[in-house]
């Protein structure tokens, strides 16, 4: 980066934006800034930001980037509420690790379609999922000790091939029960999947015996149950959901056979039920857009193929990469953005690419760093990693990325279940999590030896300019030397040189250059 | 020494450094806001809408013929007809003996879905659009004077564009981690945290270093987090890290950071789960912590002289239908229930109503009071009449919606 920005500033036209260009584009696709090498090769004209951007998307960061993003719009991610404990042949591991690797697995998945450049709609047609070795002893999946941490295994229980729709982890997080009859995970399929919200009109609901007939005989209630119930038929089969308290129950009294499907392997799908629970509920069809589908399967197949998909997936991604709602992505650009991915044969990773090189996207007023990649970020430029391990065997905390004992919901995130849009604006917690971040990272940083104590002024000086452009991307300017000089000088006065660059670094950290790109 | 006193020793020492003189704070003399959230879907047959036909509904299939004490019966105070049990439920006619006078309690309130989420929106925002801020933290941002608009103790905030002037706990209390350095956890490998050492003058530094940085300019977040952490004393004395809160706690706190002028509004949710699909009987409970919890903070708050000054609204996204199922449960149901409490709340009273069938019955919905032209009184019209209460104008929030005002005076 000292190369990049030297030329940067010797340049007969210098041009200090594509710096800032590329420092969005890297933060968005990646979560941390360029490197040196890439701010030099762009300088000096060796690659370009498209250049550099494709790079990216094949770095492995982009996946976890991602996953990210399908956490926030899928709310997936939901590790305040109860997940199925780490007893029986789980006994030992971390509650916080197990919890991670089962909110995680349909979000793996996601990111194995995107990664390896197959089209996006086999998020809804494959008949896999991934696995970890928690997710498949919970779920009862292949998992080979010899392989990768996470590999992508298929379902052997019968489940239809329907990739999320079909994963244990979309069923847990959107629950089912006998009154609602796979309604909630029919709704987040619209919602999230093709942008579609339902308006619940005004309905005046009689007696619980008249309810279901009001679903199919009130007009205020059929407008939504025409659209929504073959949509939940589809998912007859899969189990409404399985409790923290059920499975401790049945591990605990060993699993006699009227509770075995509760014991681990926990069995969450029933060909049986799968034949039976639509004419049990009453439900029409499984169907989608008024043709019937075999399925969900064919429930998949159907949203795969469904113009509507390609352009809510567009929307989706315009508005996360933005931090904007989705609802306001204009449709012209949802358009634009959906022609880009179905001319790249469904590679999501060219969506990506197009929305964070579009010139609208540059422009944008300045975006602040999430809270899932505020940690990574500190880290590349410091070395200190922002974790923690609370007392009583919970197991390790991204402290970004949680919020059973992080601060992903308290830095503007969402909870995934309570919180379920991030914040539209700073917050004092958000601004007060920055702090604790950048005052430990500083500490590591001095006291590691990364960031020399040094006290003579010119050095002083040199390395304040050095840690500008390493930093904050940026080439100093002697005002901006001097105030920096000036906090060092005073908190000298208070301190001792340690104290003085552990205050001037926490300082640098928190600019907006860091904390925003 | 109990931690109310403690607590109410460090207001006093704090006053003079810490804490600008409440009378300052409350110049606007717009009324405080706390609203309490029964997560997960109240049956509110358990207490405010006894329906004593429910034969296989409420709370009657509990009774042990065995106890003679243990009686649902339905008690009158004023207009407020409650169902009590002495022996499961002793808080609901202890709280209405001490605070029916304040008291104004509204069953079948419509909220027009079975989603927790709609349902949440609704009744705290007012509106189903997502992304909608809740009333706290409208009422905080727009009123509040304090160093924090509002506070979220209970997760369940909506602080849209108000952000900036809202401040959330945290399920596990983070929020103290964030206030207090020396309480936060070990690093994963077991190591211990580093210890910047970094003292007030130096954060006062290295904030106006940050100010330079931005031509002048400061982050309103920025600076509600200085205060935040000025007033850190009485957030670190009641959060407790790593750990949920009891809603007994939070009750308390809240009523503290009102007194101390900290926020306008809190927010506050029961530790407890209404959602009670299986085994109903769990409700007893959750309604004797809740009226338990509501009977401490209004006597707090009288004790302080701040119940005139403060509107407590207690909502939950749903209720539940009327008759049990085969585990033993409940569905949802949407039709709900509020309690009002406080600053310019008529007592004894009684607004909206349900059928047999638990159905709401219609109503003007300004009054509040059955009108046969009317439709159940709705969670908009609630909303807008708690904003307007308390000093909002409901219509830039929720055009169009007639605010209930048959609660006040």
């Amino acid at each position: 980066m000292l190369l990049a920005l030297l030329l940067l500033a010797c340049a007969r036209d210098p041009d200090p934006s594509a710096i800032d260009d590329a420092v969005r584009v890297s933060v968005a696709l990646r979560g941390v800034h360029p490197s040196s090498d890439e701010l030099d090769a762009l300088t000096r004209g060796e690659a370009s930001l498209e250049e550099l951007a494709r790079r990216w998307v094949v770095d492995p960061r982009f996946g976890a980037v991602v996953r990210d993003l399908h956490a926030e719009q899928l709310l997936l991610r939901i590790d305040t509420q109860p997940h199925p404990p780490p007893m029986g042949p789980l006994a030992g591991i971390g509650e916080g690790t197990l919890t991670r690797s089962l909110d995680e697995e349909p979000l793996r998945l996601i990111e194995k379609v995107v990664t390896d450049g197959r089209p996006y709609g086999e998020i809804l047609t494959t008949p896999t999922t991934m696995a970890d070795a928690n997710v498949a002893a919970v779920w009862g999946l292949p998992w080979d000790p010899a392989g990768p941490e996470w590999q992508e295994v298929a379902w052997e229980d019968g489940r239809p091939a329907a990739g999320l729709l079909a994963t244990n982890g979309f069923w847990q997080r959107f629950q089912s029960s006998e009154q609602n009859r796979h309604r909630t995970r029919a709704a987040k399929v619209l919602s999230a999947l093709v942008c579609q919200s339902l308006e619940s009109g005004t309905i005046a609901l009689g007696a619980p015996e008249s309810l279901q007939d009001a679903v199919s005989a009130d007009p205020a209630c059929t407008t939504c149950h025409d659209v929504i119930d073959p949509i939940a038929a589809a998912f007859a089969g899969a189990r409404k959901y399985v409790t923290e308290a059920e499975v401790r129950t049945a591990e605990r009294s060993g699993c006699p056979a009227p509770l075995a499907g509760d014991c681990y392997p926990v069995v969450m799908w029933d060909d049986g039920a799968a034949a039976t629970d639509g004419d049990r509920w009453g439900l029409p069809a499984p169907g989608w857009k008024n043709e019937p589908v075999d399925g969900l399967a064919g429930l998949g197949r159907a949203l795969a193929t469904d113009p509507g998909f390609e352009v809510c997936t567009a929307r989706r991604f315009r508005a996360w990469f933005a931090q904007e709602p989705w609802e306001a992505v204009e449709a012209s650009t949802a358009a634009t953005l959906a022609d880009d991915l179905r001319s790249a044969d469904g590679d999501a990773r060219e969506l990506a690419l197009a929305v964070v090189l579009d010139p609208g996207f540059l422009a944008l007023p300045r975006l602040w760093v999430r809270p899932e990649h505020a940690s990574a970020l500190v880290e590349q430029l410091t070395g200190f990693t922002w974790d923690l391990r609370p007392d009583g065997g919970y197991g390790a905390v991204e402290v970004g990325r949680t919020d059973e004992f992080g601060l992903r919901a308290l830095m503007g995130g969402v909870d995934g279940w309570n919180s379920t849009r991030p914040d539209a604006a700073p917050s004092p917690t958000r601004e007060l999590s920055w702090r604790w971040l950048a005052s430990d990272a500083a500490t590591y940083a001095v006291d590691s030896g990364r960031e020399p104590i040094l006290t003579e002024e010119g050095a002083v000086r040199e390395a304040l300019r050095d840690l500008h452009r390493r930093w904050l991307a940026e080439e100093a300017d002697e005002d901006a030397l001097d105030a920096d000089l000036a906090l060092f000088g005073a908190a000298l006065d208070r301190g001792d040189a340690r104290h003085a660059w552990i205050v001037v670094l926490t300082a640098l950290l928190l600019d907006d250059r860091v904390v925003g790109y | 020494m109990r931690r109310r006193d403690l607590l109410a020793g460090m207001l006093a020492s704090s006053a003079g450094c810490r804490v600008l003189p409440l009378e300052a704070r409350a110049a606007t003399g717009a009324p405080h806001l706390i609203v309490v959230h029964a997560d997960g879907g109240w049956d509110p047959t358990f207490a405010l809408d006894p329906k004593p036909g429910l034969a296989l509904g409420g709370p009657w299939p509990d009774v042990d013929p065995e106890d003679p004490d243990d009686v649902e019966q339905v008690v009158s105070w004023g207009e407020i007809r409650a169902l009590c049990n002495d022996v499961r439920r002793p808080y609901v006619r202890r709280y209405f003996d001490n605070w029916a006078h304040r008291t104004t309690v509204v069953p079948g309130l419509w909220v027009g879905t079975l989603s927790h989420w709609e349902g949440k929106d609704r009744v705290l925002a007012g509106t189903g659009v997502d992304g909608s801020p809740d009333v706290t933290a409208i009422t905080g941002g727009t009123l509040g004077t304090g160093p924090i608009g509002a506070v979220d103790l209970s997760g369940v905030g909506r602080p849209g564009p108000f952000a900036s002037a809202v401040a959330r706990a945290g399920v596990r209390g983070q929020l103290r981690a964030l206030l207090d350095p020396a309480s936060r956890f070990v690093r994963a490998d077991g190591s211990a945290r580093p210890d910047p050492g970094l003292e007030d003058t130096d954060w006062d530094a290295i904030e106006a270093w940050r100010r330079g940085r931005s031509g002048g300019d400061r982050d309103p977040a920025a600076a509600r987090a200085d205060a935040l952490w000025r007033e850190r004393g009485l957030l670190l004395d009641a959060l407790p890290l790593g750990r949920r809160n009891g809603l007994a706690d939070d009750l308390e706190l809240a009523a503290t950071l009102i007194e101390a002028g900290t926020c306008h509004a809190v927010l506050v949710s029961t530790s407890s789960n209404f959602d009670t699909h299986a085994d109903a009987r769990q409700q007893h409970g959750s309604w004797n912590e809740l009226l338990g919890g509501l009977g401490i903070l209004a006597r707090r708050l009288e004790d302080r002289g701040l119940l005139d000054r403060t509107l407590v609204l207690v909502v939950s996204e749903l209720g539940r239908s009327p008759e049990r199922n085969e585990d033993g449960g409940t569905h949802h149901w949407p039709y709900t229930a509020a309690m009002l409490l406080g600053a310019d709340v008529g007592g004894h009273r009684s607004l909206g109503g349900t059928d047999d069938r638990l159905v709401g019955v219609p109503c003007d919905q300004g009054t509040g009071r059955p009108s046969a032209t009317g439709e159940p009184l709705r969670y908009d019209a609630l909303i807008a009449g708690v904003l307007e209460a308390v000093g909002v104008d409901p219509g830039t929030w929720l055009p169009g919606v007639r605010p209930l005002r048959g609660f006040r005076g």
